[in-house]
């Protein structure tokens, strides 16, 4: 059936100010709002909207449908639905989020293992009960969404990075072969902000659990 | 213009890209990397749910051997290899891996803290170490780490579009900025090439919108040779339904059984020994000719069956994939899913030798983009041990050949206006095809003439419809000077359609049926006149296809 899709544009190159425009696409049962932003992007090539893989891996696509953080090949088409770049984030253009705030700040968490002596033998006993939010932490595509849902990170980006940016420094707190004192990491990220409110593991979709995570480290560094 | 110099350029940030980044850094050069996307975001390797497969002193499967997992990749790849590149990959991965583990990779450990292991199509032994279903992820991120620390910079979002040579070597690489349309001209020593396949030419495809051919078509313009072209591996099990998964990863071939419909597990006719964990051209070729033959499902592929597998499992080794079985709702433990080939892996590509080295002095590559690794197949899980071994070695190459032949040039700016007409003329063109339909007529003559099952006349006429595509114009419909994602398409559908044309003039040479190359009108193996390796390279508008004896140099001289 034929439904519409209310979306955001905005070419800083050309617009004076945002705007909303109502595109007409074909839906079906079953397709999700990936199939919708092909279908309009063909019809319209100057739409600015980036994917990559169509399957979750590349974290490219993570937009506000109605108001909720999703990544466009996970979550189903709704008839008349609101598309958005993610909340609270610079916009190169239309759909598409200025990264270059996160790749600047990623730079300063020291994103690799630190130890003082080298591993004895390789591969190492590493025994997998001690990795298990290793492992969680791995699973971040860095599509932000999280971040994007973050209420105190909307609300105060300079006292709190968002959920996003402390997983990635989690992978490596839970790195049992990690040396490195990043307690003062979490600190400059402040991890102290964090309210607990669980709207960044309601929009993980890879399951992470941001929320547990943050709080875990929260009990650690205690 | 923006100019800039470093010695070692890395085209690409991959697997591949990465590791030569890593490796060439340890060797005093300076080295920058230059990413068609935003990197962790783009190429094959964020995709590769698999396994890393090695034999390595710590998690040797009894029996097993280095010389073994050769026999196999030779085996796999029906013995057109080329052997020494084989030997060499297969023999540097167990240091590669131990490498990538002082980075602080975490693969799977057993709960005494040794790794575990998996096994799949094509491996005589469980050999290849994993994490959950996202290795490849994980190989990315320890590697992006690593060159965090060692402060090489990455400029994402460039194109790269020429690479510069000067009496015949490399001086630098000219491209784009995607966001705004400046012009880059990097002033290097040596490049590695590290781009990928040209997969995403395929109509039904798994991979990510990257895939494009780029580093292919930057040899060939150069006058390098393409190796083996014509092998494209179909991935068996792709989704058919619903229409954004289309042609992605649907199963993974451990955990199933394929059903046609009439409920018989039909592998046992094609490769009773072996079943689904055959090698993927035979699964692929098997399930089209059970479609052929009548015997498929209502979409026009075969039913994958999960019910023998315990849940448990299920979730536990394919998490994501679970959570999209249900999100279409598909339910794993009732219900049986549709799937159908799709192309997955460029076995073909730029001719190298043992060093990653090319005919071009200064000109590296690595990955997926090179050609001997896998010859007419790959088996499972040796693309993530072919992009360390394969990134480590061309980096190594690259930096020792920066280093003895230190700068003293420099590329004059007007080497970049070529590049700049070339998108000129795109905005130009007042007539020609709009750029959407343009790739969607190359991917459906891919797909259609030179996919899972061939045949000389098809071929043939891919051929000719290819040629008169690359000779028509396309046409932007969105004007936009800056951020213009059509414009970057119509400049990958130059490259993806000069790599089309290769696989189909080497497809429509080789007259049998070999590895992932399937002729119904030739539907045997003739190694008295095939057992060579098929080489395209392009001179101006003409390309010249040769062929070359195979050199069976480690394994195969005595059974064939």
């Amino acid at each position: 059936m034929k439904t519409t899709a209310k979306i955001f544009r905005f070419d800083p190159n050309k617009d004076a100010a945002p705007y909303f425009q109502d595109f007409e696409f074909e839906y079906e049962e079953g397709e999700n709002v990936l199939d919708a932003l092909i279908q309009i992007q063909k019809t319209d090539t100057s739409l600015g909207f980036l994917y990559g893989c169509r399957d979750r891996h590349c974290g490219l696509c993570g937009v506000m449908l109605n108001g909720k953080a999703v990544l466009a090949c996970k979550a189903s088409a709704v008839p008349g639905m609101k598309i958005e770049p993610l909340k609270g984030m610079r916009v190169v253009k239309d759909l598409i989020i200025d990264r270059s705030e996160f790749s600047t700040q990623k730079a300063s968490l020291r994103l690799f293992l630190e130890r003082k002596k080298e591993a004895e033998q390789i591969p190492e006993k590493l025994l997998p009960a001690e990795y298990q939010d290793f492992k969680l932490a791995s699973r971040c595509v860095e599509c932000y969404c999280c971040t994007a849902s973050c209420p105190v990170w909307l609300k105060q980006k300079h006292v709190f990075a968002g959920p996003a940016s402390i997983i990635l420094e989690a992978r490596h707190v839970f790195d049992g072969r990690d040396d490195a004192s990043r307690d003062f990491i979490l600190r400059d990220l402040g991890i102290d902000a964090c309210i607990s409110c669980g709207a960044c593991t309601r929009a993980c979709a890879h399951k992470i659990d941001p929320c547990a995570l943050i709080k875990k480290l929260k009990d650690l560094s205690k | 213009m923006k100019r800039l110099t470093c010695d070692v350029l890395i085209i690409g940030s991959g697997g591949a890209g990465l590791m030569s980044a890593y490796q060439a850094a340890k060797n005093n050069v300076s080295v920058a990397i230059v990413n068609k996307g935003y990197s962790q975001h783009t190429g094959a390797t964020i995709m590769a749910p698999g396994a890393v497969a090695a034999v390595g002193e710590g998690w040797q499967s009894e029996g097993d051997s280095k010389d073994c997992h050769v026999r196999d990749t030779i085996i796999g790849g029906a013995y057109i290899n080329n052997q020494e590149i084989v030997h060499k990959v297969v023999y540097e991965a167990e240091d590669a891996i131990k490498e990538l583990e002082k980075l602080g990779i975490y693969f799977e450990r057993a709960d005494d803290g040794t790794l575990l292991l998996r096994t799949d199509g094509g491996h005589s032994y469980k050999r290849s170490l994993y994490l959950e279903d996202h290795i490849g992820r994980e190989m990315v991120r320890t590697l992006m780490g690593a060159i965090t620390k060692q402060n090489i910079p990455i400029y994402d979002n460039v194109m790269i579009t020429r690479v510069i040579l000067k009496d015949g070597i490399v001086y630098g690489a000219a491209g784009i900025n995607i966001l705004t349309q400046e012009l880059m001209l990097f002033e290097c020593t040596s490049i590695v090439v590290a781009t990928g396949g040209v997969g995403f030419a395929y109509e039904n495809s798994d991979l990510s919108l990257d895939l494009t051919g780029d580093g292919l078509v930057l040899a060939l313009d150069c006058g390098l040779n393409l190796v083996d072209m014509e092998f494209v591996q179909f991935y068996p099990l792709g989704y058919l339904w619903p229409p954004s998964l289309k042609g992605l990863f649907g199963a993974y071939i451990n955990h199933l059984h394929l059903l046609n419909s009439e409920g018989k597990r039909f592998m046992a006719d094609y490769n009773a020994e072996r079943m689904e964990l055959t090698t993927r051209d035979i699964l692929s070729s098997a399930m089209m000719r059970e479609v052929r033959e009548g015997r498929g499902s209502p979409k026009g592929g075969v039913f994958a069956d999960f019910r023998h597998t315990d849940p448990e499992v299920m979730e536990k080794d394919m998490p994501g994939m679970c959570e999209t079985y249900r999100r279409i709702g598909f339910d794993y433990r009732k219900d049986t899913l549709e799937i159908a080939p799709t192309a997955h892996f460029t076995m073909g590509g730029i001719e190298i030798d043992a060093d990653w080295s090319t005919k071009i002095p200064g000109f590296f590559a690595a990955g997926e983009v090179c050609s001997g690794m896998h010859g007419a197949n790959r088996v499972s899980q040796n693309a993530l041990t072919d992009i360390l071994v394969s990134g480590k070695i061309a980096g190594e190459s690259a930096s020792k050949y920066a280093a003895n032949k230190k700068a003293g040039y420099r590329v004059s700016p007007d080497e970049v206006l070529f590049e700049q007409k070339r998108i000129e003329a795109i905005y130009d063109s007042k007539e020609g095809i709009p750029v959407n339909e343009y790739r969607e007529q190359l991917k459906k003559i891919l797909w259609e003439k030179v996919g899972v099952l061939r045949d000389g006349e098809g071929l043939d006429q891919a051929v000719e419809e290819l040629k008169k595509l690359a000779d028509t114009p396309q046409k932007l419909q969105c004007r936009d000077r800056g951020y213009n994602m059509e414009l970057i398409c119509a400049l990958e559908n130059q490259n993806m359609i000069k790599a089309a044309i290769t696989i189909s003039l080497a497809a429509d040479t080789r007259c049998e049926t070999r590895g992932a190359h399937i002729r119904t009108d030739y539907p045997s193996t003739d190694n008295a006149n095939y057992l060579k390796n098929i080489f395209v390279r392009k001179i101006d508008h003409e390309y010249l296809v040769e062929l070359r004896d195979v050199e069976l140099k480690y394994y195969g001289a005595d059974e064939l």
